[in-house]
């Protein structure tokens, strides 16, 4: 059910929290195959619905979300565990101690946590793939990957088993899962929401970002999300801005989509994708965005190094208790020359405004978010339209790309005729017009870009 | 679209990943230096194709520094 839904019904008595949480937990269970969830939040869950329904009882309105469940990468702190990222390297780190802000605000607006959820370690890839808590599976098939390094929130939302899961976003890392799990994910602007209380990865390209299943509860989550919060130095002084109350009203939207570096390799399910978004949002124009290429690099560039500089220590005192694909990366990371990382940062000034000339007039822009549906877990290389990509890496090629601006981007997801399996689209707006691109996403939604949550087979559904 | 770019021609990843190591006193065991050398020389192909883009030297970085914001 949506979270419009649950929160409709406990709202209106005809269903409670304890009990919408207790179904929450029972799923949760029935879905252990997936992989999807690092811990479970029992008492706490069930302990905050009670207040809820109290709450309720006593005539006040807990908030738009009351009694919605949802869960969090475990990148997020929780007041009392440890923070993890999905390492084992964090795990002598002591407890947290306080929520991250991300869930206070959903708790205020009436959400309730119950899991927090499986990834690639320390945030570092694309795949979900864990060597510590094992491969996240895609509940569209489960020998496939979910994508990362948001894979189990991803996973959860595409099966059902809550209408909310928060991300981060440093490459992709909203966009890809939720490409492939067949979700909507959301990265509002870099400098919207606060990332007090995450586990930083690259603190220059970090967000936080958010998943739902249909776009109305992506909107009332990414309006809970919204507030000042002085901890983080990085959160623009913005005022709120709901997209919620407006993403059904009508009205134009300029839209073109990007070309050159996104148009190829695209698997056929994603290239019709493209042309149908376009044709839903008039993008009949092709826009380039000549430092593409030049993006990417400069993304990878700066994650390695920003990540190998922000684990030197970790690298330094216990390197074994890294997973090994993570533990080289992170070490070559920390060896990158400081005038790489300069250029990478002027080549982001540059490409950054290069994006703003072409939203001059365009409101919206489209592109593929990832090249191809899922691929199978354990996979080095897959044929793209007839390109061999190193998939761990070429999977995030598109949102890659992208990520230097800052732009706030949406994915919509569409099953694909070929494929059967879901292909996602991205709907990039300017710098703090997420509104726009929540409106986009809806109308989108609205000509068949929705995929509904479904539990794989031999889950006990 | 290329997948991997190719670093510098002389650049020797392997002898600058030791040294570079020892300058900022990083452990790194022999065995790990075949994936550190795979990893420095894509890194290096990237920087490269940054190295191609006319006129970014003259580019003001991204990150600025706002003093009233400096608390971290």
């Amino acid at each position: 059910m949506s979270a419009r839904g649950i929160a409709g019904n406990v709202l209106a008595g005809k269903d409670s929290a304890v009990e919408t949480v207790r179904r929450t937990l029972t799923a949760i269970e029935e879905t252990q195959r997936l992989r999807a969830v690092t811990g479970i939040c029992e008492d706490r869950a069930l302990k905050r619905a009670a207040e809820v329904d109290d709450a309720i009882a006593a005539g006040d309105v807990p908030g738009p979300l009351a009694g919605v469940p949802f869960a969090a990468k475990n990148i997020f702190d929780i007041e009392g565990l440890v923070t993890r990222a999905g390492s084992r390297a964090t795990e002598a780190n002591p407890p947290a101690t306080q929520d991250a802000f991300a869930i206070r605000a959903l708790e205020a607006a009436g959400a309730i946590l119950v899991a927090s959820t499986n990834m690639d370690e320390l945030a570092y890839g694309f795949s979900g793939e864990n060597v510590h808590d094992g491969d996240t599976r895609n509940p569209r098939d489960p020998l496939l990957s979910a994508g990362g390094s948001s894979s189990g929130s991803a996973a959860l939302v595409a099966a059902g088993v809550v209408p909310l899961a928060l991300g981060t976003d440093t490459n992709g890392s909203v966009r890809v899962p939720a490409a492939l799990s067949g979700v909507v994910g959301f990265k509002p602007t870099y400098g919207r929401l606060s990332r007090s209380g995450v586990r930083p990865f690259v603190r220059s390209l970090d967000h936080v970002g958010v998943f739902a299943a249909e776009t109305r509860d992506l909107a009332l989550a990414y309006d809970a999300l919204q507030g000042r919060d002085a901890s983080d130095p990085a959160q623009q002084p913005r005022e709120l801005e709901p997209a919620a109350p407006a993403i059904d009203t009508p009205g134009s939207l300029n839209a073109a989509r990007l070309g050159g570096y996104f148009d190829a390799p695209l698997h056929t399910d994603v290239r019709a994708a493209v042309g149908a978004a376009a044709d839903a949002l008039g993008a009949l124009e092709a826009k380039m965005l000549d430092l593409a290429e030049a993006a990417r690099a400069a993304s990878f560039i700066l994650t390695t190094a920003e990540g190998g500089h922000h684990h030197l220590p970790t690298l330094i005192r216990c390197p074994e208790r890294l997973g090994s694909l993570v533990r080289e990366r992170l070490r070559a990371g920390a060896l990158v020359p400081a005038v790489w990382t300069a250029r990478a940062q002027k080549l982001r000034r540059r490409v950054s405004s290069e994006l703003l000339d072409l939203q001059r007039d365009q409101d919206i822009l489209i592109a593929p978010a990832t090249p191809c549906p899922a691929f199978p877990l354990g996979t080095d290389h897959w044929d793209v339209a007839g390109v061999s990509l190193p998939i761990r890496l070429g999977i995030g090629m598109f949102t890659q790309a992208l990520t230097l601006t800052g732009a706030p981007i949406a994915v919509m997801c569409r099953r694909g005729s070929g494929s059967g399996l879901p292909v996602g689209i991205q709907i990039i707006g300017r710098p703090f017009e997420e509104a726009s691109v929540l409106r986009a996403a809806r109308r989108l939604e609205r000509t068949g870009f929705r995929m509904v949550p479904e539990r794989p087979r031999g889950t006990h559904a | 679209m290329r997948t991997y770019l190719p670093p510098p021609t002389g650049f020797d990843a392997r002898a600058f990943a030791r040294e570079a190591a020892r300058a900022i006193g990083l452990p790194l065991p022999d065995e790990a230096l075949d994936d550190v050398t795979l990893n420095l020389e894509r890194t290096a192909g990237f920087a490269e194709l940054l190295v191609s883009v006319p006129g970014l030297d003259g580019e003001e970085p991204a990150p600025v520094f706002r003093p009233e914001r400096g608390r971290s």
